[in-house]
């Protein structure tokens, strides 16, 4: 070996080797934010004064046992619950940098889902071909150049990581492609009208492990390109996926903070009972 | 290696430690590449290469602590003193870097033994630290030379056991970062050299105070630092162990190749 | 006391057995109840058809009504109960769909609605009579479209309008919630919804429940003879295609037409022996179109159903 019990001194000044971050947490903008919010679905109270930041460009998760309103927090972001009768918002969650309350009564709901997008607990794809799914969002927004349309649902597919396996599928029907690709295709739909936030509603609880991998490899790539909220029943993805972790109970925010921190050391003993599984 | 390179190599990220070239990426045949997740990947790397570049930090503490007790150099000792903190901050580090990932990441199997033995080596590392912190404060202590030190005495020993056990221990880290099960049992078997040496120092040191008994707190002194080295080589040895652990050797067989 | 608490295997078989015989008891009921209700078809269809055997051929369709039955042909009726439904279809369908779709996609949920949706179908089960009577006092007389062809179709059209609202509200809830979420979910509005996905997907079961509805109305007798459809016919409707500009006539709209029911029954009523096998060759004829329109509308429900398998 080479002879190092004569190491120089000055080969080893004293730099002080600070550990530096490798990777620093950036300080994120917040994307939207979440003031005071109360939702009922008729005379149900179904939110209770949520505040909660969704910082931009990463991936925040939202977990809690079934019934506590994680979903229908996640719903409130693109106003489905709209297209419900009986449902009252309250509060307001703000969209930077125009400071726009997504669920203000003024705002109109269909401009509101055209910024915000989503996918859906099962993968839903219309009975269409593999393109048109794609440019269907394009089409509503009044694309109709065909070259424009074939570029941006090409970037779409490959945003999804999806566009190597349908490249010469495009005029197939949608519905022939296995259950992990139609939901790319899904996140594709989505992702071609280049939405602010993508909503995740539980988007693997329908797939087999190996399509959960990919699409869970998916979504943290691309929280370069969009803000992420994802509603998941599943921790281990929670923690896996997310930047940031919130926990909801009854309809109540119970603790969020960054993803590393809430699966060591949470603050709140509820959120360390529900996730060690010592919870109902 | 030339001064700035190792400065420059030291201070950047990731970096390989000072004796060894900069390692070439892990190409196929590394089993703990290849996962679907990306962060998994980074993640393991990111707590490889910690590993490694603490490893170069505290096998250079070794060597600088046995140098500064031969040539009596107090700047060096204190040197060696003053890195003390960064050891320390390496090994809580890969500590909690190692716990966030498998609190995340849930991993299993290969993987999640890379992230235990890790966390451990750290902890073999932190104490070999620690031995070449007696050393330098016993350099300090020491003064200068007399021609009938017990240091002068053994000075060979010393000297020869601290290249063995530091060689050890560059090996037993480069095991772990390639996953080697070669590196682990060669390293496994090199110790009953340091053993060796180490039998033979006493002896020297024994006769030595038979003759002469006025330095015998510096004697008793010598006799830890022989130990403290022939500890380095333990460590190295318990590295080693870790590496076969990754691999996936089962409890037993490790068991008959440390004996 | 409390029984053991696992049944042994032969207590399993013993109950098991009487068991499948139940199974096997039901099935044969079933299947035999079938059999009785399709033999009493074919039987009647082979009645008809033996009785008119002798009627069968290109001169009985292309031959007017005449006063002797070897001459009289189905020309006229045959023709004017194409043209109704020509005019049923073109006014059922639309209303139909549209009526279909308001209840379905946009009318909220409340006890209006819901008084709505009760007479729609309660529609189905009015007497075809009390239809023929409103459309003789509404489009005969107030509106003056007298005993035409365009009332007989109108008339029609209202009685099948509830077969088709029912067939294609079923179709609209065929198509699931997540298809629709998903288009609002892109910012569709309703209406986009509903032109780009609800309905595409539905025209499988809104065209099915068209036919069944046409092969319902080519039947009716009862209100086209209220409004006075004529039996002895020796004329066709003008032809709607012309040879000149702007090559659609709509003068049949206003003629006067018979039908072939009318014709059945006409033919049925007389003295004359010799009509009788008309008449069978004639209704022999109608079950025949019938059974057709309703192989189309199986033919097409099967194809749609093929395309888009949710």
């Amino acid at each position: 070996m080479a002879g190092d019990t004569t190491t120089q001194r000055e080969e080893f000044p004293s730099i002080a080797i600070t550990l530096e971050e490798r990777t620093p947490t950036r300080a994120n903008a917040a994307k939207a934010t979440a003031e005071k919010l109360d939702f009922w679905y008729g005379s149900n109270h179904a939110l209770k004064d949520i505040n909660l930041t969704i910082p931009e460009n990463q991936v925040t998760a939202l977990i809690g046992p079934s019934g506590c309103g994680k979903s229908t927090f996640l719903r409130c972001f693109n106003r489905m619950h709209d297209l419900q009768p009986d449902t009252r918002y309250q509060g307001a969650i703000t969209l930077r940098p125009e400071n726009v309350n997504l669920v203000g009564p003024e705002t109109d709901p269909i401009e509101v889902r055209m910024r915000i997008g989503m996918v859906f607990q099962k993968p839903n794809p219309f009975p269409k071909s593999v393109f048109e799914n794609v440019a269907y969002g394009l089409r509503l927004r009044g694309i109709k150049n065909r070259t424009e349309l074939a570029e941006r649902v090409e970037k779409a597919l490959r945003g999804a990581a999806i566009w190597d396996e349908v490249k010469n599928r495009l005029s197939d029907s949608a519905l022939a492609l296995s259950g992990g690709q139609m939901q790319r295709l899904c996140i594709a739909r989505a992702l071609a009208t280049e939405p602010e936030i993508l909503l995740f509603d539980e988007p693997t609880s329908a797939l087999d492990p190996i399509a959960t991998a990919k699409i869970e490899e998916l979504i943290t790539e691309l929280r370069q390109r969009v803000t992420v909220l994802i509603v998941t029943h599943n921790m281990q993805q929670a923690a896996r996926v997310s930047d940031f972790t919130a926990f909801m109970y009854l309809g109540e925010l119970v603790e969020v903070d960054a993803t590393a921190k809430i699966f060591t050391n949470p603050a709140k003993k509820a959120t360390e009972d529900y996730i060690t599984g010592r919870y109902g | 290696m030339q001064t700035d390179e190792r400065v420059a190599a030291a201070a950047d990220a990731p970096s390989a430690p000072p004796e060894e070239q900069a390692r070439a990426e892990a190409d196929a045949g590394d089993p703990l590449e290849g996962h679907t997740s990306k962060t998994v990947d980074q993640s393991l790397h990111a707590l490889r290469m910690h590993a490694v570049e603490m490893a170069g930090l505290v096998i250079d503490q070794v060597g600088s602590a046995v140098k500064a007790l031969l040539e009596r150099d107090a700047p060096l000792a204190e040197l060696v003193l003053s890195r003390e903190p960064l050891v320390n901050a390496y090994d809580g580090r890969l500590d909690q870097d190692s716990l966030t990932f498998i609190a995340l990441q849930q991993p299993v199997a290969n993987d999640l033994r890379a992230a235990r033995a890790i966390a451990r080596v750290g902890l073999e590392l932190e104490r070999v630290g620690d031995e070449s912190k007696k050393i330098a404060h016993f350099a300090l202590r020491i003064g200068s030379v007399s021609a009938h030190d017990p240091v002068v005495a053994v000075a060979r020993h010393l000297r020869h056991m601290a290249e063995l056990s530091t060689g050890m221990l560059r090996n037993a880290v480069r095991a772990l970062d390639e996953g080697s099960v070669e590196l682990a049992r060669a390293v496994l078997s090199r110790d009953k050299e340091l053993d060796r040496e180490y039998a033979t120092a006493l002896r020297q040191l024994m006769s030595y105070v038979m003759q002469d008994h006025q330095f015998l707190k510096p004697t008793i002194d010598t006799m830890f630092a022989l130990k403290g080295l022939e500890r380095v080589g333990d460590h190295a040895k318990n590295i080693a162990e870790q590496v076969l652990y990754m691999v996936g050797v089962d409890q037993e067989t490790r068991r008959q190749e440390r004996a | 006391m409390a029984a053991t608490a696992h049944m042994t295997l032969e207590e399993i078989r013993k109950g098991l057995t009487w068991r499948k015989q139940l199974d096997k008891v039901f099935v044969l009921i079933g299947l035999s109840l079938l059999a009785i209700c399709l033999g009493i078809l074919a039987i009647l269809f082979l009645d008809l058809v033996r009785d008119g055997a002798s009627r069968f051929g290109w001169d009985f369709i292309a031959s007017f009504p005449s006063r002797r039955a070897e001459n009289a042909g189905i020309l006229s009726a045959a023709v004017g109960t194409s043209l109704i439904m020509l005019v049923t279809a073109i006014v059922a369908l639309p209303l139909g769909v549209a009526a279909a779709i308001y209840l379905e996609e946009y009318a909220p949920k409340n006890w209006f609605t819901g008084i709505i949706e009760i007479n729609v179908t309660n529609l189905a089960g009015v007497p075809s009579i009390v239809y023929g009577l409103l459309a003789l006092g509404l489009f005969v007389y107030i509106f003056g479209f007298g005993q035409s062809v365009l009332t007989a179709g109108l008339t029609l059209a209202l009685l099948i309008l509830p077969i088709v609202v029912v067939a294609t509200r079923e179709s609209l809830r065929a198509v699931p919630k997540a298809i629709r979420e998903a288009a609002y979910g892109l910012g569709a509005t309703r209406w986009e919804v509903t032109k780009d996905h609800v309905l595409p997907y539905s025209t499988g079961g809104i065209l099915t429940g068209l036919i069944l509805g046409l092969s319902r109305a080519i039947g009716e007798t009862a209100p086209i003879i209220t409004i006075g459809a004529l039996s002895f016919i020796a004329f066709l409707p003008p032809s709607p295609v012309t040879g000149e500009f702007p090559f659609l006539n709509f003068e049949w709209l206003w003629s006067s037409f018979t039908a072939m029911p009318i014709q059945m029954f006409n033919w049925v009523s007389r003295p004359d022996q010799a009509f009788q096998a008309n008449a069978a060759a004639a209704g022999a004829i109608l079950l025949g179109m019938t059974l057709l329109m309703n192989g189309v509308a199986i033919y097409i429900r099967y194809r749609f159903r093929k395309k888009i398998n949710w």
